[in-house]
């Protein structure tokens, strides 16, 4: 794939992690990178970052950028550039877009319609169905689910849309050959072989350093209509994620937590401040302006299944409610903890019910609504 | 002008008897103690010859020479001043003292002439009645650790005096009477009850089980959430010590020291509960003297060991051997010992560094990089110990306000009585006795699975990720809540629960 020569000076300084901020800037004094390109071989500093300074000495040669384009062609990565029509025109429109994002899997995705999921690493088991259940419907409804592909939140929201076949794009904190985190790398190739798109601001072999986190939340808001933020504390990615969605425009929603738990905070607060409130997909596609393709309601999934003994209804019936401990399911249930404990057993073995940490149990969404 | 007596030395738990020859002869005045005495034993001397002049005996000032035999042994520690100081009273004067070379004498001499009490006496007991003694004179404050021996007429004495005077006849002192061990288990009250437990459920019913089976525990939990109460628990619903499990443990305590004073047999099992600084000979055994480590303390009880991943590495591999064998050997420079360490592990732990990870109220502040790092401390092969490992219940004050009426320590004991009878005949003719120490071979064997109960499982495998080793561990635990259940096949919710409690490989150690 041949660059113009603008595109390759714009992919020496993006190897040197010049921020798109500090690009606009020294691009409104010079005009073009091509310039930038001439001004530093006259010996004209472009950044007062010593690191960021090396890296454009490094890779101030033609060989070097020849270098960079090899190896960009040869892991399957697409550079997509500002001036490009193929950069997501969503994203076009925030206040610093990245100057250029590198791709990988199928770049049809970012101009699809989409929403974004985030939350925080660590969710309940509350939050881990509700981003999986809201990745699955938004999929199904053929919206393009966004998300970091972070643990918790995060990566449900990807294995969701994923499990209803559906479009995806992860944004990540690394450059687009580093899977992170390391246990993702599974995810990492499922979203880039089904349908899905793995995309960076940062130069193909970045390292997941925190800095790049925050920034990388603005892009994830950036190529969504609209953020869902499912469970996060008031300190949290989600909120920048949702602070970045404000200030570009976007809709936010939240969904609701237990009043008191830490994961709850944020989307609860957001919810006082005004943040729309939604319980299922279809309060998002109806708040979108989009038309529900199926019932999703939680409930239509979870009724037992034929032939299950009364304790198994009860558990189903008490968990419906709330997600619970053990002591509190027996004294809802009337049954021993000992005939409990085996129906919940046989249960999560079924993938009916969840168990999180600290012996809660809860409902487990099923994705598939038939088996 | 020789006489001899008979008193113990220890060498390790193990007692052993000691002849002790006095000579008194012309030539130097002098008075020497030979036969391998450690220095404790050299500076008898001096509280010996004090001892026999302030009980108003006639010292002799002549050539003094005390004999300890088998001279080849080291002999540690006080035990044999009683029995050197009566040698040289009855050398002086032979035939005077008529039983002396049919009793064993004990104990430590203060320089007023009292006995004091000293470590080991039941294992030097032990030793003599099986050498055919069956009359023993030991310090008043030994006497209640071996009151429990039956066919033995042992002669508590407060002074050297009074020994000397029963000795020759003078003034008898009346033997102890011997009480059956039933009747100290008897009094037995349980210090920490299941009923004041609340909530819990998965955690007792865990409890239960291991004590049942035998298995080692692991509570994973945030701090308060009750983890050491539950594990206090575990001696009060084991079965009641038995006669020669007391013995063992009590020979064990004794020898190391740990017995209180005028302390009986032990009748409670024992809960050892080192701290996490406890160093490797420490639990292990060791130390210059090679003395028993808690493990063995732990002897037919329970070694709790909080905050598991606090403790050295290294002490927890050395674990292992223990654990699997049922003894440990310490061998020193100064002597090598074989202890018995056959204990129960349970332990308990943070799910992460601050503890808070997984709890409903608190933010876990936690790296996830920290949190592997903090439960890699914990190897593999040790966690395969552990038959059992649950999670706690993370409860809130309300839920524990809400709790009803909890079951009391004895209906779950009587439980497990009747499991345990199972096994024990169940296991008749094999090496073990309990359902923890099955062997591959007998999981094989005994832990036939109804045809539903092996599917549950197979299924429950590929969901959870379970490893084969894992797998064997889920059979030998479904057998014991089977037999809980009166089983005889391992049916669906024996399996079922079983797996409720292996739940943690999936979710900490993957």
């Amino acid at each position: 794939m041949g660059y113009t020569e603008e595109q390759r000076r714009l992919l020496w300084l993006s190897a040197a992690e010049i921020s798109a901020d500090r690009l606009r800037r020294l691009l409104e004094q010079r005009g073009s990178a091509c310039a930038l390109w001439e001004d530093y071989g006259k010996g004209i500093a472009l950044s007062a970052n010593a690191e960021a300074n090396r890296s454009l000495a490094r890779y101030h040669s033609e060989a070097a950028l020849d270098a960079i384009c090899a190896r960009i062609e040869q892991k399957g990565v697409y550079p997509i550039f500002e001036k490009d029509e193929t950069y997501p025109a969503l994203l076009r429109c925030i206040d610093d877009p990245p100057y250029v994002v590198y791709a990988m899997g199928d770049v049809s995705a970012l101009s699809r319609p989409s929403v974004g999921v985030v939350g925080t690493r660590y969710p309940s088991a509350y939050g881990r169905n509700m981003a999986r259940s809201l990745g699955f419907g938004l999929a199904q409804a053929g919206l393009c689910v966004v998300s970091g592909m972070a643990r918790g939140v995060d990566g449900c929201a990807h294995e969701g849309a994923l499990d209803a076949e559906g479009a995806t794009v992860a944004v990540l904190g690394s450059g687009v050959n580093v899977p992170y985190p390391f246990e993702h790398t599974a995810l990492y190739h499922r979203i880039i072989d089904g349908g899905g798109a793995v995309i960076s601001e940062y130069p193909l072999d970045a390292e997941p350093l925190t800095y790049h986190f925050p920034n990388r939340n603005r892009v994830i808001s950036g190529l969504s209509h609209a953020v869902i933020f499912v469970e996060g504390r008031i300190k949290s990615g989600g909120m920048i994620t949702v602070d970045a969605a404000l200030k570009q425009g976007r809709d936010v929603f939240a969904v609701p937590g237990m009043a008191g738990q830490s994961v709850a905070e944020g989307p609860n607060r957001i919810i006082r401040d005004g943040a729309r409130l939604i319980t299922s997909v279809t309060d998002v596609l109806e708040d979108m302006g989009l038309e529900s393709g199926q019932d999703l309601t939680v409930k239509s999934h979870l009724m037992p299944p034929e032939g299950d003994n009364p304790t198994q209804k009860a558990i189903l019936q008490a968990l419906l409610r709330e997600p619970m401990g053990m002591d509190t399911l027996c004294g809802e249930t009337g049954f021993s903890a000992d005939s409990l404990m085996t129906e919940l057993s046989v249960m999560e073995i079924m993938g009916q019910v969840r168990r999180d940490s600290g012996n809660i149990f809860a409902l487990a969404i099923r994705l598939t609504p038939k088996e | 002008m020789l006489a001899k007596a008979v008193s113990g030395g220890l060498e390790g738990v193990n007692g052993f008897l000691v002849d002790v020859e006095a000579c008194i002869s012309n030539g130097l005045i002098g008075f020497d103690v030979v036969g391998l005495p450690s220095v404790a034993v050299k500076e008898s001397r001096d509280r010996i010859h004090a001892a026999i002049v302030n009980s108003a005996y006639p010292w002799p000032m002549k050539k003094l020479t005390v004999n300890l035999a088998p001279a080849d042994v080291r002999k540690e520690g006080t035990s044999l001043e009683l029995a050197i100081a009566v040698a040289l009273l009855a050398a002086q004067k032979p035939g005077s003292f008529p039983e002396l070379t049919q009793t064993l004498l004990l104990g430590e001499l203060s320089l007023h002439g009292e006995l004091m009490p000293i470590h080991g006496t039941l294992s030097m007991v032990l030793a003599a009645r099986e050498a055919g003694y069956r009359k023993v004179v030991l310090p008043t404050g030994n006497a209640k650790e071996v009151e429990c021996l039956g066919d033995l007429q042992v002669f508590p004495a407060a002074t050297l005096a009074q020994a000397v005077e029963h000795l020759t006849g003078e003034k008898p002192i009346s033997p102890l009477s011997q009480i059956p061990y039933e009747k100290l288990l008897d009094e037995q009250p349980i210090e920490n009850d299941l009923r004041f437990v609340k909530g819990q459920k998965i955690a007792r019913k865990a409890l239960e089980v291991a004590a049942a089976g035998g298995h080692n525990l692991l509570m994973v939990g945030v701090p308060g959430s009750g983890k050491t109460m539950l594990a206090r628990c575990l001696p009060g619903i084991l079965p009641p010590l038995s006669y020669e499990e007391a013995l063992e443990t009590t020979c064990i305590h004794s020898a190391a020291g740990e017995l209180a004073r005028d302390a009986g047999l032990m009748t409670q099992r024992p809960f050892r509960s080192p701290h996490h600084n406890a160093s490797l000979p420490a639990i292990i055994g060791g130390g210059t003297k090679a003395k028993p480590g808690e493990v063995s303390l732990a002897h037919n009880g329970v070694l709790f060991l909080d905050e598991l991943p606090e403790y050295q590495r290294q002490t927890l591999e050395a674990l292992r051997q223990p654990l699997e064998d049922g003894y440990v050997n310490v061998t020193r420079v100064s002597g090598q010992a074989r202890y018995q360490s056959r204990c129960m592990l349970v332990a308990g732990m943070n799910p992460c560094p601050c503890g808070n990870h997984g709890s409903k109220t608190k933010p876990c502040r936690c790296k996830p990089y920290e949190i592997q790092r903090y439960l890699g401390r914990i190897s593999g092969p040790l966690l395969d110990r552990i038959d059992i490992q649950v999670e706690m219940d993370a409860v809130t004050i309300d839920e524990i306000e809400q709790s009803g009426e909890q079951e009391d320590s004895r209906t779950v004991q009587r439980r497990v009585l009747a499991a345990r009878e199972k096994q024990l005949k169940r296991y008749e003719k094999e090496k073990y006795f309990c359902n923890a120490n099955l062997t591959q071979e007998g999981v094989e064997k005994y832990c036939i699975m109804s045809a539903e109960a092996a599917a549950l499982l197979h299924r429950a495998t590929e969901q959870f990720h379970i490893s084969m080793r894992a797998y064997g561990r889920i059979r030998k635990v479904a057998r014991t809540i089977a037999d809980l259940s009166e089983h005889d096949q391992l049916e669906v919710q024996d399996v079922a629960q079983a797996i409720q409690l292996r739940n943690l490989d999936g979710q900490y150690w993957r």
